[in-house]
């Protein structure tokens, strides 16, 4: 009987020992989160979206922040070339849509990029950075290259190209 | 040689694992945003995986090397884990997303190589569970 019980046991490819060694892990996992999130400075805070915090940095590290509104005010500079529009995301997410007049420099392929349009962006030209929404940073990392590489007029679009085209739409 | 074997997936498994937690829990915030770009998640969500993945992880590595019947949950979670890590890795190149794939805290694009990879560490942990006693 007791044989026919452990050999049922052990053909069964999740026993009940193993959920249980399972949710012992899960549970020391939330005990151990929330205790790091509470004594830790660095920690993600639970009590707000990440997006916000994107927002926060761009904040934190002194980059102006533009709205959407800012940027439909400001498109007449970037269509007479007096300010330029980088789109910080992928080639193929590029060529499925952008901001008008936008130049691409994808962020992972900042290197490769970056040169082609150099020559024509001085150290003061405004430069505004965006991607695809607020959640998303390559906008943010795009501005700090820029920056780094001596631009000294870099402004960030958080919002980005999803809350432009929600404004097209009548 | 079978337990040799199963002592390197555990070993070799713990130590990754480990570390890969370590790297996320030094800098959350990269890790957040790593996972925020994968556009998977809705924002909340991203809080809560940077929150308590990094932890999940420490405790499997600690499992792999702990009593046996530890083992074998571990060793279902990290099964689970590199299934939903490598779908959405796989999901982002499908995508076209130009982002960097947020692993072991190195800055790195994202490659089918990386893809590669997770199914080499899916087939250790898929053996790992097959070997490990119940």
């Amino acid at each position: 009987m007791y044989a026919h019980m452990k050999k049922a046991q052990t053909t069964q490819p999740c026993s009940r020992t193993t959920l249980a060694g399972a949710g012992c892990l899960l549970a020391a996992t939330l005990v151990s989160g929330i205790i790091h999130h509470v004594i830790s400075p660095d920690a993600v805070r639970l009590d707000r979206a990440w997006s916000e915090g994107v927002l926060d940095d761009v904040r934190a590290e002194g980059f102006p922040v533009i709205t959407t509104r800012d940027l439909r005010t400001r498109l007449p500079e970037v269509e007479s070339g007096t300010l330029f529009l980088l789109d910080a995301r992928s080639l193929a997410e590029f060529d499925t849509g952008h901001l008008p007049f936008a130049f691409p420099v994808p962020i992972m392929e900042f290197e490769e990029h970056y040169p082609g349009l150099a020559p024509i962006l001085e150290a003061e030209t405004p430069i505004i950075t965006y991607c695809s929404n607020p959640a998303c940073d390559q906008a943010l990392l795009l501005a700090r290259r820029l920056r780094d590489a001596g631009h000294t007029d870099v402004s960030v679009y958080v919002e980005g190209l999803n809350a432009w085209r929600k404004g097209e739409t009548p | 040689m079978k337990t040799i074997l199963v002592w390197l997936a555990r070993l070799g498994m713990a130590g990754l694992f480990l570390f890969s937690a370590w790297t996320k829990l030094v800098d959350p915030s990269a890790f957040a945003t790593a996972t925020a770009n994968y556009r998977l998640a809705p924002d909340g969500m991203v809080t809560l995986i940077a929150v308590f993945l990094p932890w999940l992880e420490v405790w499997c590595g600690v499992a792999l090397l702990a009593a046996p019947p530890f083992r074998r949950s571990a060793w279902w979670v990290l099964t689970v884990m590199m299934v939903v890590f490598t779908i959405a890795k796989a999901s982002a190149l499908a995508r076209g997303l130009d982002i960097s794939c947020g692993c072991y805290g190195v800055e790195r694009p994202m490659t089918w190589a990386s893809v590669g990879e997770n199914l080499l560490l899916l087939a250790a942990c898929v053996f790992g569970l097959a070997m490990e006693k119940r």
